[in-house]
């Protein structure tokens, strides 16, 4: 890719990112101009399927599918190192049969989690 | 007799006239995406009607009703923005603008052919990821923000869903990655010049491709917004404007996913030539050609499907697309890795 075109490149998406800026603006604006404004107090009551909200209590919320939750951070750091692992074999073919390695213990390891995830219990 | 433009208008027609700016503001630019998203909303009505035995809009506009989209955006401007009691003003009313720029922003980087990009970046699919993984955010908060029972629990149940679909979505995108050794999405393309990526990575293809419907929360997965249950979910407490801006996120960012999945999956604008037609409009064509394919899939989906539980959606993301990812890769590098290590 030369100077120019990516000079031409950088202008585009300044000019695109400003106008994207723009659209939620010029919604904001339309919205001011064309919509009536009548504050009333049930009008910002919230939503309860037509009961007078009762208000925010203070009962602890049951965290369901939890295992799933925790799953989520293994992974989330599983899915970087295969990432990585990506990356490096892409500049270092030689690594390849290292990552073939890695993902096949991670494939058989995602098999054998998917079969245990669901037996274990999901609400604490 | 030529009457001479003063420098400044000159100037002015001269930049309106360029690249970058036709680019950015035409096509593939703001113009293009925000026809984009009327089209999107019209084509789904029609189709869905056809579906149901019905003729769908009809009478706002003379072709299809295509001008009732108008009028019912229109319609959202035109109404009062209520912001609940108990709603935190500020995060109320920015989050689904910012939800709609982020979401819009997706198109900088998605190419329609090697000259039609805004910005072509050699880590392309990594700034379109970041970009994927940022736009559930601020919609989140924005639930979080409404201070209603009914938006809390769907805000929950899309926050599961979104950390469920997001892991196999990059793990798939590895897999592209792997096979195409660039993160250069131009690059990506023409590496399935010979033959596309969703013949040699098929599975990795149906995972990425259900996580994106995931992602843009269609149905079968539109639990979080469930309008029977939670009457519009984490999305209740919007009307107005709030409301248009939330729709027209939702469906730019399905729109920028199913064009991500052309140019990862379905060969971009590779396609047969078509004598006389230029290459300049031939590529964007053909993107477009697969993207209505994937768009008629998606919103076929909405007519055919009924929704599917949390757990099964959970159970589905989890249990069958991680595994699946992981295998698609571990396949994808023993076809491309095992000759060398034969050699």
């Amino acid at each position: 890719m030369d100077a120019d075109t990516s000079m031409a490149d950088t202008t585009s998406l300044i000019i695109y990112i400003v106008v994207s800026a723009l659209l939620p603006v010029l919604l904001i604006i339309g919205s001011k101009l064309l919509s009536p404004k009548k504050p009333a107090r049930r009008k910002k009551l919230s939503f309860e399927s037509g009961q007078v909200p009762f208000g925010w209590t203070e009962s602890s919320f049951p965290v369901e599918y939890f295992p799933y939750a925790i799953i989520y951070i293994a992974y989330a750091v599983i899915a970087l190192a295969v990432f990585l692992s990506v990356v490096a074999v892409i500049d270092n073919p030689g690594a390849a049969l290292n990552v073939v390695v890695l993902l096949a213990v991670l494939s058989a390891s995602s098999i054998y989690a998917a079969a245990t995830l669901k037996n274990l219990p999901q609400r604490l | 007799m030529v009457v001479a433009l003063p420098p400044p208008l000159q100037e002015l027609i001269r930049f309106l006239a360029s690249e970058s700016f036709v680019k950015a503001a035409v096509f593939p630019g703001a113009a293009f995406v925000a026809v984009l998203g009327i089209l999107s909303v019209w084509y789904e009505r029609k189709l869905l009607a056809r579906i149901m035995l019905r003729p769908g809009p009809l009478h706002v506009g003379k072709y299809g009703g295509w001008l009732q989209v108008i009028a019912d955006a229109v319609k959202f401007l035109s109404k009062e923005f209520i912001i609940p009691t108990r709603a935190k003003k500020k995060l109320f009313v920015t989050m689904p603008l910012t939800a709609l720029f982020l979401s819009a922003l997706l198109f900088a980087f998605l190419p329609f052919s090697e000259y039609w990009v805004i910005y072509r970046s050699e880590i392309g699919v990594l700034l379109v990821f970041v970009l994927i993984a940022l736009t559930p955010i601020p919609l989140i908060i924005a639930g979080w923000a409404s201070g209603s029972k009914y938006s809390f629990v769907g805000m929950l149940r899309f926050a599961f869903q979104i950390f469920a679909y997001e892991v196999p979505l990059f793990i798939a995108l590895a897999g592209v990655i792997l096979a195409a050794k660039s993160f250069d999405i131009v690059e990506i393309v023409n590496a399935q010049y010979a033959l596309p990526f969703i013949v040699t990575q098929f599975i990795g293809f149906l995972v990425f491709f259900i996580a994106a419907v995931s992602e843009a929360e269609r149905i079968p997965f539109d639990l979080p917004t469930a309008e029977q249950e939670l009457v519009e979910g984490w999305m209740v407490e919007y009307g107005g404007v709030g409301f248009l801006g939330i729709q027209l996120a939702m469906y730019t960012k399905l729109d920028a996913l199913l064009f991500l999945t052309v140019n990862l999956y379905l060969g971009g604008w590779h396609g047969p030539a078509i004598p006389g037609v230029p290459e300049t409009i031939l590529h964007p064509f053909w993107v477009f050609v697969k993207f209505l394919i994937l768009l008629t899939i998606v919103f076929m989906f909405r007519g055919v499907y009924t929704r599917i539980t949390i757990r099964k959606i959970l159970d589905l993301g989890w249990r069958y697309l991680i595994p699946l990812g992981f295998i698609n890769l571990f396949l994808v590098s023993l076809t491309i890795y095992l000759p060398t290590l034969l050699a």
